[in-house]
């Protein structure tokens, strides 16, 4: 791309690659990447000024479906390739991307540590309470007795599911929201607002496996959009999310911690990277 | 998260069709989605048959020309268009007579739409016209229902996946 063809603005659709997404038909992820993607276009971002990253799982292919630069990397391993990413090149708008399995499971000490380093990125987890990818086993939000799955110990796992905003909010997440694909143009305005937000935003995104949890299509019935303002008080945040029952979406916490690396005065040259290895 | 219906957004018989235009181009892009989605699912009969219906809407669409006006900014149905088939109302393994019987259920909330407007609006011009959309939808119902009886039922099991697990997805 040179600069002489670059136009002004992109619409949501010029972020969208012409590879056809292999989800299920009926998939929650399809309203997830139209809300990304009008999210960008909202913003006026270009598509060499993007960049999405992803761990593995159904979720994760998300890379492949916009024209961002883009990174399908390794099992829970998203949010160290985008934070690493975003201090290499704070340029780019970085959005981490995945499921809970990929971001609560083997991915949930490095989401941990990215709420309290507090990178300036948006790390979106499109939560459906199973492993969708590997046919049906119960991930971290699944509730402790849920069985419906072959792939479920019957009676369900007994363990208590995973609050992903609370840990957030007591990790240091510096945004925290929740969408559903549901309402796909509630959900681009709560990303569009998490990327312009200073800091590590969490977007917690309800987005139904249709096929390993039929039950899900009831969401559109349960969701709700919150009335409640968002609060910069991180207490008051926490008492909310004690009467929190999963179904309010909204924005919940908006931080004013100062960015890490924001400071960092980032060079490319290949001398000054050697100096900073130099023992 | 459903806003309810505001019908009376609807003023005139203009109005009203190019919402009418609107409906069947949107539920013919559905349906288009539906028929992509199911072709890299595999299932082709499936696709084959939510392209069938989105044609069938291209032509229904096709019936409101330069009659049909820009649409009023607020549309009538709230957050519930009654002839678009809600994204997540289908499964993988779902049979040609699924997606007809899916279509049958959005043809039969577009006639009850049209049959509301009929009795209810305040204006005249709008009664009469929604009137003649009501009976233009009927007609849409009775053939879809005769595409059911041209269908094979599918098997009580239809939706049962043989394959196990796939443990080692996305190494
Ligand atoms: C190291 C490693 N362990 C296990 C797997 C198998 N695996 C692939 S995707 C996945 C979980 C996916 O669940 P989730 O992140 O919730 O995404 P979804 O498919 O539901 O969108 C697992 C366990 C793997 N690819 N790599
Ligand atoms: S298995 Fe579930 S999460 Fe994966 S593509 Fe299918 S519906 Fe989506």
């Amino acid at each position: 791309m040179t600069s002489c063809n670059i136009p002004n603005t992109y619409a949501a659709k010029d972020f969208k690659s012409d590879v056809k997404p292999v989800w299920c038909p009926g998939c929650g992820d399809y309203a997830v990447l139209s809300s990304i993607t009008k999210a960008f276009a909202d913003l006026g971002l270009a598509p060499h000024q993007t960049s999405v990253v992803s761990g593995i799982g159904c979720s994760s292919r998300i890379p492949a479906y916009t024209n961002t630069y883009g990174f399908h990397s390794i099992h829970g391993r998203a949010l160290a390739v985008g934070q690493g990413l975003k201090l290499a090149r704070p340029d780019l708008t970085v959005l981490v991307a995945g499921g809970d399995g990929d971001g609560f499971s083997i991915g949930g000490n490095h989401f941990l540590h990215a709420c309290r380093r507090n990178v300036d990125l948006t790390y979106i987890v499109m939560d459906n309470r199973v492993y969708g990818m590997t046919k049906g086993q119960p991930s971290p939000t699944t509730e402790s007795d849920w069985d419906a799955s072959a792939m479920a110990p019957p009676g369900g796992t007994g363990m208590t599911p995973f609050h992903p905003l609370a840990i957030a909010l007591a990790a240091g997440a510096n945004f925290i929201a929740r969408g559903f694909s549901g309402d796909p143009n509630g959900t681009a305005e709560i990303i569009a607002e998490a990327i312009r937000h200073p800091g590590f935003s969490f977007v917690a995104i309800m987005s139904p496996c249709v096929t390993f949890r039929e039950e899900q299509r009831e969401w559109k019935d349960t969701m709700r959009k919150t009335a409640i303002e968002a609060t910069k008080d991180a207490a008051q945040a926490a008492r909310r999310l004690m009467t929190d029952d999963g179904f309010n979406c909204g924005v919940l916490y908006r931080g004013n911690r100062v960015s890490y690396g924001k400071d960092k005065v980032v060079s490319s040259k290949v001398s000054d990277l050697d100096a900073e290895f130099t023992l | 998260m459903s806003k309810e219906p505001d019908f009376g957004a609807v003023r005139s018989s203009a109005d009203l069709l190019a919402i009418a235009r609107v409906m069947e181009e949107r539920s013919a892009e559905r349906y288009r989605e539906m028929a992509v989605a199911f072709e890299v699912a595999c299932n082709l009969d499936t696709a084959n048959a939510f392209r069938e219906l989105a044609e069938g809407e291209d032509r229904h669409a096709a019936d409101f020309p330069a009659l049909a006006g820009q649409p009023p900014r607020v549309m009538p149905w709230g957050e519930e268009d009654p002839e678009i088939a809600d994204p997540d109302a289908v499964h993988y393994l779902m049979h040609p007579w699924h997606a007809f019987d899916l279509a049958l259920r959005h043809e039969e909330k577009a006639l009850a739409f049209f049959s509301v407007l009929a009795t209810q609006s305040s204006h005249a011009e709008v009664r009469a016209e929604a009137a003649r959309l009501a009976e233009r939808e009927r007609g849409h119902v009775d053939h879809v229902k005769q595409r059911l009886t041209e269908l094979p039922v599918p098997p009580r099991d239809w939706y049962v996946d043989e394959d196990g697990p796939n443990w080692e997805a996305g190494d």
